[in-house]
């Protein structure tokens, strides 16, 4: 369903994520762990591009949200300038072989020498062949995709039924009547109806994630993105916001969820993956990675928060 | 003595309300003050806006760096520049065309004026809301303008009420100066009233005038709260 292809993403010329790829199927619920600022934010927010990756690719439902990355591709390597330039001097030099090819093509891949401007007009061409032929907008791909924040960010300017209705109406996904009718469905089924007319100032974090979680299901989402959501709650408060999320996940909803609840991720995960320094570290089910840990590094973070 | 001094104040103030020469110097002065401070204001939202969004846009097309350079020279000169010289290069420079109406002269000086004030107001006011609500809209699926309008906008007018309500008062006090270039306003027609043979006192037209800005500035005050009030009905603070 979502296919992460070695994305790299650099901030201030430092990279957070390392040629990090996964693939999310269907009705998975993926929980990631680690250490604080291993760039699980930062691959989750990859996913629905708040944050545009440096390189790779992100792909929904077999549609390619970002543009393409010419390194995933040979055809267009070789389509480029760069390439036959090398060819050519290769060739001046008399040492072509059948592996001369695959050897430019990694060579240009590891020193990153392509340079979108001036690699002529067939490598311009199949880029937008294959952005054409692939591409999903973005705002529509993020109409699938619920995410939760830490902060919740409900809008401070709209009640609670407002920031339920306001995007689905707004895009005409659904009508006012409709929407109302859903939005008030999914507040009883949270147990918060009777705060529909409140504004989220006056709720408590608990609810405001609640709501928050409301929101994103407006838009029936195919799935959902949770960034740490219950870090910022007060602890009697983890579990409600917990418990719509197990809820969430027993119907079989398809979620990617960073938390530090352990617990809950045992209880809920189909595949924990953890993240150390911008790569995924290890893979595997609660049991593997809780009671199998392979990597010292991933011993060390269970010991360290075992503590 | 006092009551001397007295009697001839009030008598002078009457003769101001009666006299219709003087009245009609008042009349075109409340209105060529008004007509230049409203079409400012409407001048200088508009252009401050527009100034505004093309500064926090994060585009990185070549027009937006084009643009975004000159709306930030266009503040920086403005705001280093005194407001009366700005006046007379529209006059003498810009408009320095025979017959050309000198209400649009000032209208125009006074807009562009305020325009860089009122676009720092707003940018400020953008950036003063929360990120995350940006970030909310933007998840969900809403383009950039429609998260701007419906969510990050709303909030940030009642951010910058306040700040704008400083900038209208500052700028219709400031349309004092348009004596400078020949025209009759409040401020301008106290002078001449108290200039005329008839009267020889400037204290009763100056005081009078001062009362006619305090009104209007105290009106305008008025408005925005009662605006301000509404708009915060939402939030319990
Ligand atoms: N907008 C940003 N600008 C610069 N650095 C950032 C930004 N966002 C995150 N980082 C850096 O990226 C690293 C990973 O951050 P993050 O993805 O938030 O980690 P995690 O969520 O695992 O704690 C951190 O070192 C953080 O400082
Ligand atoms: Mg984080």
């Amino acid at each position: 369903m979502i296919s992460v292809r070695n994305i790299y993403k650099k901030f201030d010329d430092k990279y957070v994520l390392h040629a990090l790829s996964h693939e999310i199927e269907k009705g998975e619920k993926v929980v990631i762990i680690g250490p604080s600022g291993s760039g699980k934010s930062t691959l989750l927010r990859c996913i629905n591009l708040l944050e545009e990756p440096t390189f790779g690719e992100i792909w929904l439902d077999g549609k390619l949200l970002t543009p393409p990355d010419p390194y995933l591709h040979e055809e267009i390597i070789k389509s480029s300038k760069t390439y036959q330039k090398l060819l050519n001097q290769a060739q001046k030099q008399g040492d072509v072989d059948q592996n001369t090819p695959a050897q430019l093509v990694a060579k240009i891949k590891a020193e990153d020498l392509l340079n979108e401007k001036n690699e002529g007009k067939q490598y311009k061409r199949l880029m937008k062949e294959y952005y054409n032929k692939h591409h999903l907008d973005i705002n529509l791909a993020r109409q699938q995709m619920g995410m939760c924040f830490q902060h919740f960010n409900l809008f401070a300017n709209y009640t609670v039924l407002q920031n339920l209705m306001l995007v689905p109406v707004e895009l005409k996904l659904l009508t006012k009547e409709q929407a109302e009718k859903r939005a008030i469905q999914l507040l009883e089924r949270i147990g918060l109806a009777d705060k529909k007319d409140v504004y989220p100032i006056q709720l408590s974090g608990g609810q405001k994630q609640r709501i928050a979680i409301a929101r994103s299901l407006c838009m029936d989402p195919q799935i959902m993105l949770f960034d740490e959501p219950t870090s910022a709650l007060d602890p009697e408060m983890v579990k409600e916001v917990l418990q719509l999320m197990q809820d969430l996940a027993e119907e079989g909803m398809t979620m990617v969820v960073v938390t530090h609840e352990m617990s809950f991720a045992k209880k809920i995960a189909s595949k924990v993956i953890f993240m150390d320094e911008g790569k995924i570290c290890e893979v595997g089910t609660p049991d593997q990675i809780f009671n199998h840990p392979q990597t010292d590094r991933l011993k060390e973070f269970l010991q360290k928060i075992a503590d | 003595m006092t009551n001397l001094f007295a009697a001839k104040f009030f008598e002078n103030i009457g003769k101001i309300f009666t006299n219709p020469e003087y009245l009609g110097n008042i009349g075109i002065g409340l209105v060529t003050t008004l007509v230049i401070s409203v079409g400012a204001v409407i001048l200088g939202c508009i252009l401050g806006t527009i100034v505004a969004f093309v500064t926090i846009s994060k585009s990185t097309s070549p027009v937006m760096k084009v643009l975004k350079v000159l709306c930030n020279a266009y503040v920086t000169v403005i705001r280093g520049t005194p407001m009366a010289l700005q006046l007379f290069i529209m006059y003498f420079v810009v408009f320095a065309i025979r017959g050309f109406p000198p209400e649009i002269t000032a209208i125009v000086a006074f807009g562009f004026n305020s325009g860089a004030y009122v676009a720092e107001n707003i940018r400020a006011g953008i950036l003063s809301v929360d990120y995350g609500q940006t970030e909310a809209g933007r998840a969900l699926g809403l383009n950039y303008t429609k998260t701007m309008t419906k969510i990050v906008v709303p909030q940030a007018i009642k951010n910058v009420i306040p700040a704008m309500c400083n900038e209208f008062i500052a700028l219709i006090k400031e349309t004092s100066i348009v004596s400078m270039i020949g025209m009759i306003d409040l401020t301008q027609a106290a002078k001449l009233i108290g200039a005329g043979n008839a009267l020889a006192a400037y204290l009763e037209p100056m005081l009078v005038v001062a009362l006619f800005y305090l009104a209007i500035v105290y009106a305008l005050t008025f408005a925005i709260k009662l605006l301000e009030r509404r708009l915060r009905a939402g939030d319990k603070r």
